[in-house]
């Protein structure tokens, strides 16, 4: 039910105004210690987003998963959800891209439990961030064997982490909105 | 407001509306104050960036609405004060203009400050942004950066260099010249990996570990192909804000360890020298890295700074001017109240409402004002309950003034200078037998039949403005004999008196003494009549007597003819003597009528008693009687009143056979058969119950208008025979009774049928003590 709901608030897949991301892989995985999701999306960063990351200034990414089980009686309700913070950051000094991926917000006093990758080109750190491999959602056990399972995926740029200038200046520009919501049911597959 | 019925203290109305006002003056206050506190807490998350940076959003947002909240509320403030004006409600124009006028007080200098902070703003954050710091911050950072890459490169060319001096020494012998390759280095660890990652030796306290960290894939792969890499790490994760010391960053470098003659890449060895930098070297790079981050994080968000700059000063703009003019409209409201009220009561006051008007609590002077126009008001409102009070009093005495001149018997005229009639009185159209009302406006001299009147009142007039001044009279006064009618004898005696009235206005009363006139005649004549009767009776005895004595002496000596000569002389004689004697008799009844001896006398006794002696007259319907059996006995002397009764009926009897002669004559008939209407005696007791009223109607001739008013007067009659005394006594003896006497003729259907002669009489006091002596007037002998 939950599905028709998100379905009109956010009509049809592969919406225009997305935000130019495209989804181009959702897949979800049951291996042996858990649920997995498996997403790629596809997405051009525009100039003034290079612009800024160019400049030295962090961007935010967020990939985010919910995984619902279907009731007929009321509302679907949410099982497991998951969410992929990523910072990317270019490095003057050492002319290298770090991402910085973490499952909770990311915040500029520490990275905490972040893993960190560098890159040395946008183009690879950008691959890295396209990539959403393995978003592990909830244990197996809590999943039901269920042929479909409907799922929402988001995957946007994080304004809010952006300073605040950035901000209101971003508001109402679309160079900055980088973003994809898609819901869809999806056959649960065998991990290999 | 005004039209309220009454003006209670506070009607239901009002008090909703000053709720309602007070209300708005608590939300707008609250609004107000809120935007404030918001305005500072946004000025000041202006300045405190970590504060700014978490709520600025908010903050604005909440100013946003509360600026949309004060625009509501303004909105409405100005819908209302529209609409007032728009029904013309009393004293909107004065609010929008208070209101205008702060609000412009309020807006201007707002605006001036907005442009100039705006100019400033946008100024200055252009200002901070400066190509030389730009570039100074670039050539720091591509100094770090150039430093850097030496070290790194200075550590790769160390890595070669150690690779070469390994290149001979065994896996096993290793560890003794990676030490000396460390302490020759300066590195803090010298590690040698295998090709598939595997250590065979180190130095340095990572030797110690049990899993050292191992080169990343990439600079392996890197290093096999036979160039030496390096890579500085521990620069990446960013510095702590409470760190006081910079991280420690190391230069990695890896380098192929050749075997001279074997070239398999199976058995490859790399070596890894872990370099310190140094940490002033680092500390600098950093901040100069991070200055630069900031500049340019900065740099490219001045369009959103400015825009977050101007944003809060516009908004700030428009808290002031929305609260500017809303406290305008509410303060205009407050100045205007006072004044509003005032300006209504002086409307109400114009209007004449003189009611107590609304006093304002405050101490200020406009305050003060509006007591002080109530206090007037009051005042007002005394003065003009005394002057109603007076004028209340006055027209009583007017009233008063007015009843007494209209009751007055006499008459009364006010004239104006020249003679105009101004006003008069019911009493002046009776005396003078003129509707005088109607000439008012007019001059007395021009009224008809007053021509001589008017003349002579006004030449008196002016005589009196001569004596005034000579002798100082206050009034003249006259006796006028003023001409009525056709008749000369229908004159009106009057005596006038005139004064000067306060103004131009002159008074004239005047009194009609025909009465007294005619009393004083009355009077007059019983005085001549008494002499005459005294001195003709006296010799009329001795003249009788002798004409007897005549005859008797010479009756028997005369012959035939000479003693019927003497016979009727002396008849005649003695005749004209008695009939003299009666004459002067009647004379001396009337004016020797004794005293009345007044006794209660049942007047209904005394009529039948008479009646009896007009027998004759009663048997043939000449007479009829009608006695009120009600009537209680009076106060009168039975004999007086038995010749009243007599003079009265023979008045009648001979005045309505008169009237029959003449009728029969003019028509030809019998006397006896025009006996129409009966002479009529009636007594009757007065609807009030105090006068008892004797009343004799005829069917005669009536009274001519002249004979009517001076009936009563003795010598005036209309018979051939009469002495005029009958009707003298009659009056004469109402007169010593008390009774009122009425003469009019009888007037049906506009024609005179007769006269009617009434007379009533007052009671005996106490009705008890008639009742006691009825009929005692039986004692008394019949005439």
């Amino acid at each position: 039910m939950v599905l028709c709901l998100l379905a009109l608030a956010a009509p049809g897949p592969a919406r225009a105004d997305d935000g130019d991301v495209e989804l181009t892989q959702l897949r979800l995985l049951r291996g042996d210690d858990g649920v997995y999701l498996n997403a790629a999306v596809q997405f051009e960063v525009p100039e003034l987003v290079a612009e800024v990351l160019e400049k030295g200034i962090a961007v935010y990414f967020v990939a985010e998963a919910e995984l619902f089980r279907e009731r007929w009686y009321w509302w679907d309700t949410r099982v497991a959800k998951a969410s992929r913070h990523m910072r990317l950051a270019y490095q003057p000094l050492t002319r290298r891209w770090r991402l910085n991926v973490s499952p909770v917000p990311i915040s500029n006093a520490g990275f905490g439990a972040s893993v960190a990758q560098n890159f040395d080109s946008l183009q690879d750190a950008l691959e890295a961030i396209k990539r959403i491999g393995r978003l592990r959602l909830a244990d197996s056990a809590d999943v039901d064997y269920e042929p479909e399972h409907p799922v929402v995926f988001r995957f946007r740029l994080d304004t809010s982490q952006l300073p605040r200038p950035f901000q209101i200046g971003a508001v109402g520009q679309s160079d900055w909105n980088i973003s994809v919501e898609r819901s869809v049911k999806l056959p649960m597959e065998k991990a290999p | 407001m005004s039209d309220k019925p009454g003006r209670p203290p506070a009607s239901p109305e009002a008090r909703r509306s000053r709720a309602r006002r007070w209300t708005l003056s608590v939300v707008a206050a609250l609004v107000t104050a809120i935007g404030l506190v918001l305005m500072f807490l946004l000025a000041q998350a202006t300045n405190n960036r970590a504060l700014y940076e978490r709520n600025y959003a908010r903050l604005f947002g909440i100013n946003v609405v509360v600026a949309l909240m004060l625009a509501l509320v303004l909105g409405w403030v100005a819908f209302r004060l529209i609409k007032r004006l728009r029904q013309g409600k009393f004293g909107s124009r004065l609010l929008i203009k208070l209101a205008a006028i702060f609000a412009l007080v309020g807006v201007v200098p707002g605006l001036l400050i907005y442009v100039v902070s705006y100019q400033f703003v946008s100024r200055s954050i252009e200002s901070w942004f400066d190509v030389k710091v730009e570039g100074a911050l670039d050539a720091g950072l591509n100094l770090g950066r150039a430093t850097l890459d030496s070290l790194s490169q200075d550590a790769s060319n160390k890595a070669r260099a150690g690779g070469a001096l390994l290149a001979d020494v065994p896996d096993t012998s290793a560890g003794l010249v990676l030490e000396r390759i460390r302490e020759q280095f300066g590195a803090s660890d010298v590690l040698l990996w295998s090709g598939n990652g595997q250590l065979i030796a180190g130095a340095g306290a990572s030797r110690f570990q049990l899993n050292p960290e191992r080169p990343p894939a990439q600079m392996m792969r890197q290093a096999r192909t036979g160039s030496a890499v390096a890579q500085i790490e521990g620069l990446d994760e960013p510095q702590q804000p409470n760190a006081t010391a910079p991280p420690a960053a190391t230069v990695r470098a890896l380098a192929l360890v050749r075997r001279p003659g074997f070239d398999l890449g199976a058995d490859t060895r790399l070596l890894e020298l872990l370099v310190p930098l140094p940490s002033a070297v680092v500390a600098n790079a950093l901040a100069v890295q991070e200055a630069n981050r900031e500049y340019q994080e900065r740099a490219l968000a001045r369009g959103g700074l400015l825009r977050m700059y101007i944003g809060t000063l516009t908004l700030s703009l428009f808290l002031a001017v929305f609260g500017a003019v809303l406290l305008a409209v509410l303060f205009g409201n407050q100045l205007a109240r006072p004044l509003l009220v005032l300006a209504d009561g002086v409307r109400q006051v114009a209007a004449g409402d003189l009611r107590p008007t609304t006093v304002l609590p405050g101490k200020d002077e406009l305050g003060g004002l509006t007591r002080s126009f109530a206090l007037m008001t009051q005042q007002l409102a005394d003065a003009r309950g005394a002057v109603e009070k007076t004028l209340g009093e006055l027209d009583a005495a007017r009233g008063n003034l007015q009843t007494i001149l209209d009751n007055l018997t006499s008459g009364v005229i006010v004239l104006s200078a020249d003679g105009t009639v101004t006003s008069t009185n019911p009493g002046a159209t009776r005396v003078l037998r003129l509707p005088l009302a109607a000439y008012e406006g007019r001059k007395l001299a021009e009224v008809p039949g007053l021509e001589a009147f008017g003349q002579d009142v006004l030449q008196q007039f002016a005589e009196f403005e001569v004596e005034r001044s000579q002798h100082g009279l206050d009034h003249w006064q006259h006796a006028f004999e003023l001409h009525v009618g056709g008749a000369p004898d229908d004159t009106i005696n009057l005596v006038a008196r005139g004064a000067d009235l306060p103004g131009p206005s002159r008074l004239l009363v005047f009194d009609d003494i025909s009465e007294i006139v005619s009393a004083q005649r009355a009077q007059a004549w019983g005085e001549v009549a008494r002499r005459l009767a005294h001195e003709i009776k006296n010799p009329l005895t001795p003249i009788q007597l002798s004409a007897e004595r005549l005859e008797m002496k010479l009756a028997g000596k005369l012959e035939g003819s000479e003693q019927a000569v003497l016979a009727k002389s002396v008849k005649t004689i003695v005749d004209q003597v008695d009939a003299m004697k009666r004459l002067v008799n009647e004379f001396r009844d009337y004016a020797r009528l004794p005293a009345a001896e007044l006794k209660p006398v049942d007047l209904n006794a005394l009529v039948t008693d008479i009646l009896h002696l007009y027998e004759n007259e009663t048997s043939h319907g000449r007479v009829q009687a009608e006695l009120d059996t009600r009537c209680p006995p009076i106060r009168g002397d039975a004999q007086q009143l038995r010749q009243v009764i007599h003079n009265l009926l023979q008045n009648a009897l001979d005045a309505t056979d008169a009237a029959a002669q003449a009728a029969s004559r003019q028509h030809g008939q019998h006397p006896g058969a025009a006996i129409a209407q009966p002479v009529l005696v009636r007594t009757r007791l007065g609807d009030s119950g105090e006068r008892v009223r004797l009343t004799v109607q005829d069917a005669g001739t009536g009274f001519a208008e002249n004979i009517l008013k001076r009936a009563f007067e003795p010598y005036v009659t209309t018979k051939a025979k009469g002495t005029g005394l009958g009707l003298a006594v009659v009056k004469k003896i109402a007169d010593e009774h008390g009774a009122r006497i009425e003469l009019s003729n009888r007037i049906q259907d506009g024609a005179v049928v007769g006269a009617q002669v009434s007379l009533s009489f007052a009671l005996l006091q106490q009705r008890s003590s008639v009742a006691a002596a009825p009929h005692s007037s039986q004692e008394h002998p019949v005439i």
